[in-house]
C-alpha cells in the first residue's frame, strides 16, 4: 500500500514540475525587445508679436508673413481666436493659408499641420494675415494710436 | 513684424483623457504640461452639445455648467519646465459628452488644448468587476491553471494518504473483530 501512495506521489511530483514549467515557458528563452513608447503630446510654437503698418478704414494692410511650428507628435489644427476682446477693428483680421486663397476671416479660419516626421522634430507651416478693412463701413472719428489685442493661437489634436 | 521671434513652446500630453463611470462619481485623470522656463498658465475648458463626438474646435462653445458637469482643475497656474496636473470631473447626468481642455500662456499668443471624452451611466460598479477578469493577460491564465491544477493533485493525493491510512486501520479492525 505503502508503495502505491510512494507511487502516486512522485507522479504528482512530476505533473507539478510539468505544469509549473509550462506556465513559466514563455518568460524564459524568448527574445525581447525594448523601447520607450512615449505619451501623445501636443506642442507649438508662435511668434509673440505682429505689428501692422498704420491703416484706416477702406484700406488692406501689407501682408504679414506668420511661421506657427507643430512641435507635439501628432497632426493638428490651430484656430486664432481674440480672447477678451468686444467687437472692433481686429475682427477684420484675415488669413490664406495659400496666395492664391481668397481672405478669411479670423471667426472662420483655421488650418492644420501635420506631425514632424521624428519624435522631437519640428514641422513649420506659413499663413499669411492682414487686417482687411476694406469693407469696414463705420468711420474713425479718432486716431488709435498702438491699438492691440491679444491673438491666441488655439492648436488641438485632429 | 517679428515672424522669427518664437513667444515660447507648449507642450500637453495625453492629447485626450477619458472620464468612464458613473453618474455623481468623481472621475480623475492626470495630465502632463510642459513649458519653456518659468510661465504663468490660464486653463479654461469648452464643450460640445450633449452627444457630439466630433473633434472640431469651434463648436465647443458651451461651459460644463451648461451641461451639469463639474470639472476641478487648476485654472491659474506657474510652470517651471514640467508639471503634472489632476482633472477630475463629475456629472450629474448620464450621456456622451465631449470636451476641451484648454491652456495658454498667459500674455502670449500660444495655446493648446486635449480633447476630453465623457460618458456617464447609471450603472452599479459589477460590470467593472467583469470586465477585469475579461481582460486577464495569458500569461497569468497560464499560471492560475498550473496553480489549479496543483491544488486538485494535492487534494487527491490527501485523499488516498487518509483513504489508504484509515481504510487499512478499518480492515485490520474488521478482521481481528
Amino acid at each position: 500500500m505503502k508503495k502505491t501512495i510512494l507511487t502516486f506521489m512522485i507522479l504528482g511530483m512530476f505533473v507539478l514540475s510539468m505544469g509549473f514549467g509550462s506556465a513559466l515557458e514563455s518568460t524564459n528563452d524568448n527574445m525581447t525587445v525594448r523601447t520607450n513608447v512615449l505619451q501623445s503630446e501636443i506642442s507649438i510654437s508662435v511668434p509673440n508679436e505682429i505689428i501692422f503698418q498704420d491703416i484706416t478704414s477702406g484700406y488692406l494692410s501689407e501682408r504679414q508673413d506668420l511661421d506657427i511650428e507643430n512641435t507635439g507628435t501628432v497632426d493638428i489644427e490651430i484656430t486664432p481666436q481674440l480672447p477678451n476682446y468686444a467687437e472692433g477693428i481686429f475682427d477684420y483680421l484675415a488669413f490664406q493659408e495659400i496666395l492664391s486663397d481668397p481672405m478669411t476671416a479670423i471667426r472662420f479660419f483655421s488650418f492644420e499641420i501635420m506631425k514632424p516626421e521624428n519624435v522631437g522634430g519640428t514641422r513649420s507651416s506659413n499663413i499669411y494675415m492682414y487686417l482687411d478693412l476694406q469693407e469696414y463701413n463705420e468711420d474713425i472719428v479718432t486716431d488709435m494710436i498702438d491699438h492691440e489685442a491679444e491673438v491666441v493661437f488655439w492648436a488641438v489634436p485632429i | 513684424m517679428s515672424g522669427n521671434v518664437f513667444a515660447g513652446s507648449l507642450s500637453m500630453s495625453p492629447t485626450q483623457i477619458n472620464f468612464i463611470g458613473s453618474t455623481n462619481e468623481k472621475i480623475c485623470n492626470e495630465i502632463t504640461i510642459k513649458t519653456e522656463g518659468s510661465k504663468n498658465l490660464i486653463g479654461e475648458d469648452r464643450w460640445a452639445e450633449k452627444g457630439e463626438t466630433r473633434r472640431k474646435f469651434l463648436i465647443h462653445n458651451l461651459s460644463s455648467n451648461d451641461l451639469g458637469l463639474g470639472l476641478n482643475y487648476n485654472e491659474i497656474i506657474t510652470i517651471l519646465n514640467k508639471t503634472n496636473l489632476e482633472i477630475c470631473l463629475e456629472g450629474k447626468n448620464s450621456g456622451n459628452y465631449h470636451g476641451l481642455l484648454l491652456y495658454r500662456i498667459d500674455s502670449n499668443p500660444t495655446g493648446v488644448g486635449i480633447w476630453m471624452n465623457v460618458s456617464l451611466t447609471n450603472e452599479n460598479s459589477f460590470t467593472k468587476f467583469t470586465g477585469k477578469v475579461i481582460g486577464e493577460t495569458k500569461e497569468k491564465s497560464k499560471i492560475n491553471l498550473a496553480l489549479t491544477g496543483s491544488l486538485i493533485l494535492t487534494t487527491i493525493f490527501f485523499f488516498l494518504i487518509f483513504r489508504l491510512r484509515y481504510g487499512g486501520r478499518k480492515k485490520k479492525n474488521s478482521s481481528n473483530q
